[in-house]
């Protein structure tokens, strides 16, 4: 349903949504440089354990410092825990086992205008908005596999224990 | 088709053999930082529900939610251990005043700097944003230069504190995007100030 809000045509899941997002990007900016600046949506702050991205069917070991980019999939290990900050000061945390997807992140630093589209399939997550859930709360979402969350300028947990 | 049926079927077995319907998820509302009202809502294919108090959880089997309840901040603290240790530290900022046409801070704001330095100096993959400005006295090319100037001597105050960053950037606004808008010519101490961004 994120996937809607952003402008494309429908509901997907697991790797598509991956690959939808990537062409999604690449639609936007004519050279890849500009993508690249366009998209980058946060940076690792905290890291503990195996944790790796993927985007367009690369898959990068993370370590703090590290930047993510809209479409990356973050995915954590066993005993393996991430902690990351997007550029709209929004906070996310990942326990082991977990599987996430940053399907969009559209964010305007003079404005504070911008857009939030994050997927948990798998283990656990905390999410403190940031300045784009304080300008316009809606602008945010978040789905698992069976639910989407309304967030209304919040600090909360979300635990997806198995299919 | 045909495919579509046999994995329905086959999904259908699977959660007959677990003796569940679908995928559990629970969702839990944390207190905000600063003790404000907050909510969440979460929508499934069989309804909405709203957590609206500190601690109040759901769990949803399939999507059916189960009636809502409020946990301990003790069990959240177990439970969700992992999660709450690696959430970032949350960002911050400072503003720090200068004297008049010059980059001397004022006494009040050199104390601040030490104390901004000692909170920041372990902040984990920070990444800085220090922004000078400048009253609206003068031109714009030397409040431009003179906003910058500011900048760049805090940046070299972090630097000397060894203050560990993952990126520091540097900015100088001139008059333009004042802290507290004043008319062109007019004096306002308020806005001779860098403020230093920390996320």
């Amino acid at each position: 349903m994120g996937i809607i809000r952003a402008g494309n045509a429908g509901r997907v899941s697991g790797w598509g949504s991956v690959l939808l997002a990537s062409a999604w990007l690449l639609g936007q900016g004519s050279a890849t440089a500009q993508e690249a600046t366009a998209s980058q949506a946060g940076i690792v702050k905290v890291l503990q354990g195996d944790v790796r991205a993927e985007r367009s069917g690369k898959s990068r070991p993370l370590s703090t410092g590290e930047r993510l980019y809209a479409g990356d999939r973050v995915v954590t290990a066993a005993a393996s825990s991430v902690g990351f900050t997007l550029r709209d000061d929004t906070l996310i945390s990942l326990g082991s086992n977990s599987q996430f997807l940053l399907e969009q992140f559209a964010y305007n630093d003079k404005t504070d205008e911008g857009s939030i589209a994050v997927r948990l399939s798998k283990g656990t997550l905390r999410y403190v908005s940031g300045l784009i859930g304080k300008r316009s709360p809606e602008s945010q979402l978040l789905s698992t596999p069976t639910a989407t969350i309304g967030i209304r300028g919040t600090d909360f947990i979300v635990e997806v224990v198995g299919e | 088709m045909n495919k579509a049926w046999m994995s329905c079927a086959m999904m259908a077995l699977v959660a007959l053999l677990a003796g569940c319907a679908g995928p559990k998820e629970r969702f839990v509302l944390l207190p905000q930082a600063d003790g404000s009202a907050s909510s969440i809502v979460v929508k499934t294919a069989s309804g909405e529900t709203a957590l609206t108090s500190p601690y109040a959880a759901v769990e949803t089997r399939g999507g059916k939610p189960e009636p809502t309840q409020t946990l301990s901040a003790a069990e959240v603290e177990r439970r969700y251990a992992e999660v709450m240790r690696s959430l970032p530290a949350r960002p911050r900022s400072y503003d720090l005043l200068f004297e008049l046409g010059t980059d001397r801070l004022t006494p009040a704001s050199q104390e601040l700097l030490k104390k901004a330095i000692a909170e920041i100096k372990e902040f984990p993959a920070g990444e800085f944003i220090l922004t000078g400005h400048a009253d609206a006295i003068g031109n714009d090319a030397s409040n431009d230069a003179l906003s910058l100037r500011r900048a760049r001597l805090i940046e070299r105050e972090l630097q000397r504190a060894e203050v560990k960053a993952l990126s520091i950037e540097v900015i100088g606004k001139g008059a333009r995007d004042p802290r507290v808008p004043q008319k062109r010519g007019v004096a306002e101490p308020r806005n001779r100030f860098v403020e230093i961004k920390i996320r």
